[in-house]
């Protein structure tokens, strides 16, 4: 279980990694170094013969690149919204107040996407019993709602689960890792 | 000194019956000794090999097979030492197995103060197995019995020798033993992914139970030992189901009505359960059909927050263990039904769970968490002193006892990863009761089964 | 009385035979008593202090009195009558014996109570850790041994004091007839207890288990007879302790010594000292 978790969470830390390099070298070459397709070599072909298709191609080529900035924007808020956990303390559901902040922006973030709906996991770490921790993650999970229902997220668009102490983010015995594992996780629906 | 004869006769049998009466003869002049604790604190008991009565190879691979598995479930019991046969004058199985055919003062030179003999009879369809129990001291049998087994002698040879062992348990402590009776557990086996097992009294038969291909865990047996009931997220959130304890069976949702639907359990009636379950934000302990219909919150509200988890019933039914953390940290607490009164248990340390119920309910065994590790303790269901009975080997969880009372299994990680073990109702004999791939977890002990 | 004897002989037939009968259990009787009385003064007072002595402790007095103790180390190696693991359970007996009242009845009280300072927990927890070495029979693990030491421990510091009151014994015998019979009594008690066998845990429901086995041991040692004069509540228990006597058995036969025709014992099993 915990080499999935750990495997999925690589990638996502990769995917992540990716698309930031990407978007920094958007920001200081103005066309796109991306790969050369055939499409796009009719187009340079066009360019050539008229300057003024030319210009206009450019245009495209920049709203493009906003486009694509805004897209990689949204998709980082997404990503940000569903990497960030909620922390909490040994055997606490309580939200701790350095979590206050952090709770706030998922609601924004919430109330940017209106459409979107979410599940929250609870999650707990070893040190408990498999039982009590899948009730413990239940009180996790039903706080970290309750917090963003009072920020003014719909009820409805929010669904708990708890996963007691089955998915470790990282299965090592210290209290780094408990840490880790201690928390609330979003998943975009 | 003319006294009439009759008269002296008279005070003389008054004087030797006072002298009778008020002399301390006997009693007091016995020298006392005292012995404190047994030396050895095993019977021992010697086992020779059966007389089989068949031709083929295989019939005598049977017969060394029923020895091997009586002696070994003996053993298991923590009760017996086998006697090495090495010390034997005497080979019942040429010499005969009844009473008059044994030799006592021959099987006295061993050492032993049990003996058993036995003779099977072996055939293409069935087994007769002859039985004896002798008292080597006492020179007198026991018991002597006969089984027949019918069916294909290599699947019935077990039932039959288990069901020697019984008698033979029966005869020695007065109680049934635990022979017909199965634990499941919660393994990752393979796959990764928890589910529910069962596995023999003494480790053997590992089955996979559930093919829910999703999380499932906290297994609870019914009182007939027929089903097990458990959370699975076999529809992406905890809900309760049960199945038929056997592989391949259909699971039945109980209740999926919660946010969270979790750790089951039967009454002993068979026919209600008891559930945690998380209705509208509200977490509490419920009693429900086994079609999940509500007939009852046996839990009130103390806190928005609350956590009450892990319903158990005393075997009579009166009185529920369960914890909470309405103290403000999780501890095991015993509600008495009829009163509805709640009493706390535990209050040594900051983390008690998982109840469990001796199978006479006078006392409950738990995990508690001190100094960083879980360990298995007992306590009278009364409250009182917890007996520690595990120590300083990693994390000891989940114990459950056998259905005479005198072993308790648990899952233990003291070799890496957790696995099944057993020990004794007061700790000793610790062992690990299997070896499977994967992590094994949550053992229960099944009532005996009921054939 | 010779006279009423006579009389009694010579009057009617009717009343001879019975006369003569209650006369002759009249005078048995009386010799019984006195006799009985007169043999067993010593055993009477030990009786009530059973576990008062050990070899060892005879060990620990000998620079005081020498002249007693001298035999003793050479009979211990004939003590227990058996292989290594009975070593183990007399070491055990015998640390245990160490601080009980014995010293008291040898060397007075004042030398009691300095005896019992030396019986400290670390001592008998060191003697008790040294039998738990020896004892590898039993698979049972440290943590178990360690709160079995713990409880021996206290149990035996439990006896230091309840020993002292009974120690106080009006009749001591002298050391000497001590020595021999009292360590004749351990080497039953240490024969009989390794050779009991009975799973513990079968009685931990009931703690305060006890049952008695009455028997009779004679001078070449053999036991004509053993049974059990008080149950327990506990069949199996009872008849484990009837075991360990008919498997004990012929025991060692009276050292020079004792003089008795026959010495009569009763035995009490118990398992107290667990949990």
């Amino acid at each position: 279980m915990g080499k999935i978790w750990r495997g999925r969470l690589t990638l996502v830390t990769v995917l992540l990694a990716m698309l930031v390099a990407t978007s920094c070298a958007k920001k200081t070459v103005e066309v796109p170094p991306a790969p050369v397709t055939e499409a796009e070599e009719i187009i340079a072909e066009e360019i050539s013969m008229d300057t003024s298709a030319a210009e206009e191609a450019a245009a495209i080529a920049e709203e493009e690149l906003i486009m694509k900035k805004e897209e990689t924007a949204r998709v980082e808020a997404r990503m940000a919204f569903e990497m960030t956990d909620i922390d909490f303390d040994y055997d606490s559901s309580a939200v701790q107040s350095s979590e206050i902040a952090n709770l706030e922006m998922k609601a924004a973030w919430l109330k940017a996407n209106p459409e979107v709906s979410i599940t929250i996991e609870g999650h707990c770490d070893n040190r408990g019993t498999t039982d009590y921790n899948l009730a413990l993650g239940d009180r996790r999970a039903g706080r970290v709602k309750a917090f963003l229902e009072s920020l003014g997220i719909d009820a409805n668009r929010m669904v708990t689960v708890s996963y007691g102490e089955e998915r470790p983010l990282d299965p090592a015995a210290n209290e780094a890792a408990w840490n880790r594992n201690r928390r609330a996780h979003f998943v975009i629906r | 000194m003319h006294t009439h004869p009759k008269a002296i006769v008279r005070s003389l049998v008054l004087l030797v019956l006072f002298v009778f009466i008020f002399s301390p003869v006997q009693a007091e002049e016995r020298i006392q000794l005292r012995v404190t604790n047994p030396f050895e604190n095993k019977t021992p008991v010697a086992v020779p090999a059966f007389a089989i009565r068949g031709t083929s190879p295989t019939e005598k691979a049977l017969g060394q097979k029923a020895i091997t598995l009586l002696q070994e479930t003996l053993r298991f019991t923590g009760y017996f030492r086998m006697v090495d046969p090495e010390a034997f004058l005497e080979e019942p199985a040429k010499t005969g197995i009844s009473e008059k055919e044994i030799h006592f003062d021959r099987w006295r030179s061993t050492g032993a103060e049990l003996l058993i003999t036995g003779s099977m009879t072996i055939s293409g369809q069935s087994i007769i197995g002859d039985f004896y129990l002798y008292d080597i001291y006492r020179q007198k049998s026991l018991f002597g019995v006969r089984f027949r087994g019918a069916g294909d002698p290599s699947t019935t040879l077990r039932p039959l020798i288990l069901k020697l062992a019984d008698k033979i348990m029966v005869t020695y402590s007065g109680k049934h033993g635990y022979f017909n009776s199965k634990i499941a557990f919660a393994s990752t086996g393979t796959t990764g992914i928890k589910e529910i097992w069962t596995c023999t009294f003494d480790g053997d038969e590992p089955t996979q139970v559930t093919r829910n291909a999703a999380i499932t865990l906290t297994p609870s047996w019914s009182p007939d030992a027929s089903k097990i009931a458990y959370t699975s997220y076999a529809n992406e959130k905890p809900d309760i189901y049960i199945q038929k304890a056997r592989p391949g069976a259909r699971r039945e949702l109980v209740t999926a009505q919660g946010t969270t639907n979790i750790t089951p359990t039967w009454l002993p009636d068979g026919k209600n359960m008891a559930a945690s379950l998380t209705i509208n934000g509200d977490q509490a302990i419920y009693l429900l059909t086994e079609k999940g219909k509500i007939r009852k919150r046996l839990t009130r509200k103390w806190s928005k927050w609350g956590i009450d988890v892990s319903p158990v019933f005393s075997p009579s039914g009166d009185r529920m263990a369960f914890v909470s953390k309405r103290s403000g940290t999780p501890q095991i607490y015993v509600k008495h039904l009829k009163s509805e009164r709640i009493e706390r248990l535990t209050f040594d340390g900051r983390y008690n769970t998982s109840p469990t119920w001796s199978p006479t309910g006078d006392r409950i065994a738990y995990a508690g968490f001190q100094e960083g590790r879980f360990d298995i303790y007992v306590m009278d269901a009364q409250g009182g002193r917890p007996m520690q009975l595990t120590r300083d080997t990693g994390d000891n969880e989940t114990p459950s006892w056998s259905p005479d009372g005198s072993l308790l299994v648990f899952s233990s990680n003291r070799r890496g990863t957790s696995s099944i073990y057993i020990m004794n109702a007061y700790g000793t004999d610790q062992r690990q009761l299997m070896s499977l791939p994967g992590e094994q977890t949550a053992p229960v002990w099944s009532p005996n089964l009921t054939r | 009385m010779a006279h009423a004897l006579k009389q009694a002989l010579t009057s009617g037939d009717e009343n001879r035979f019975l006369t003569i009968a209650v006369f002759i259990s009249l005078v048995g009787h009386a010799l019984m008593f006195i006799i009985s009385h007169l043999l067993t003064t010593s055993g009477h007072t030990l009786h009530e202090t059973p576990r008062s002595i050990d070899v060892d402790l005879v060990q620990i007095e000998m620079p005081q009195t020498p002249p007693v103790k001298k035999p003793a180390p050479p009979k211990k190696p004939s003590l227990p009558r058996v292989a290594p693991p009975a070593k183990q359970a007399n070491h055990k007996k015998s640390t245990k014996r160490v601080q009980q009242p014995a010293p008291k009845r040898i060397t007075g009280k004042k030398a009691t109570k300095s005896h019992q300072k030396v019986v400290t927990p670390d001592t008998l927890v060191k003697s008790a850790l040294q039998k738990i070495a020896q004892e590898t029979t039993r698979p049972e693990p440290l943590a178990d041994r360690i709160s079995r030491l713990k409880q021996e421990v206290a149990n035996q510091k439990r006896e230091v004091s309840g020993g002292t009151q009974k120690g106080a014994a009006p009749h001591a015998p002298t050391p000497g007839e001590i020595s021999i019979k009292e360590r004749y009594y351990r080497t039953i008690e240490v024969i009989i207890r390794k050779n009991w066998a009975f799973p513990s845990q079968l009685a931990r429901n009931n703690e305060r288990l006890k049952t008695q086995v009455m028997f009779t041991v004679m001078p070449n040692g053999s036991v004509p007879e053993a049974w059990v004069s008080q149950r327990s509540g506990t069949a199996n228990f009872d008849r484990s302790a009837l075991r360990a006597v008919h498997k004990s058995t012929p025991l060692p036969p009276y050292p020079a010594g004792i003089n008795e025709k026959k010495m009569p014992f009763v035995i009490n099993f118990d398992i107290s000292d667990l949990l």
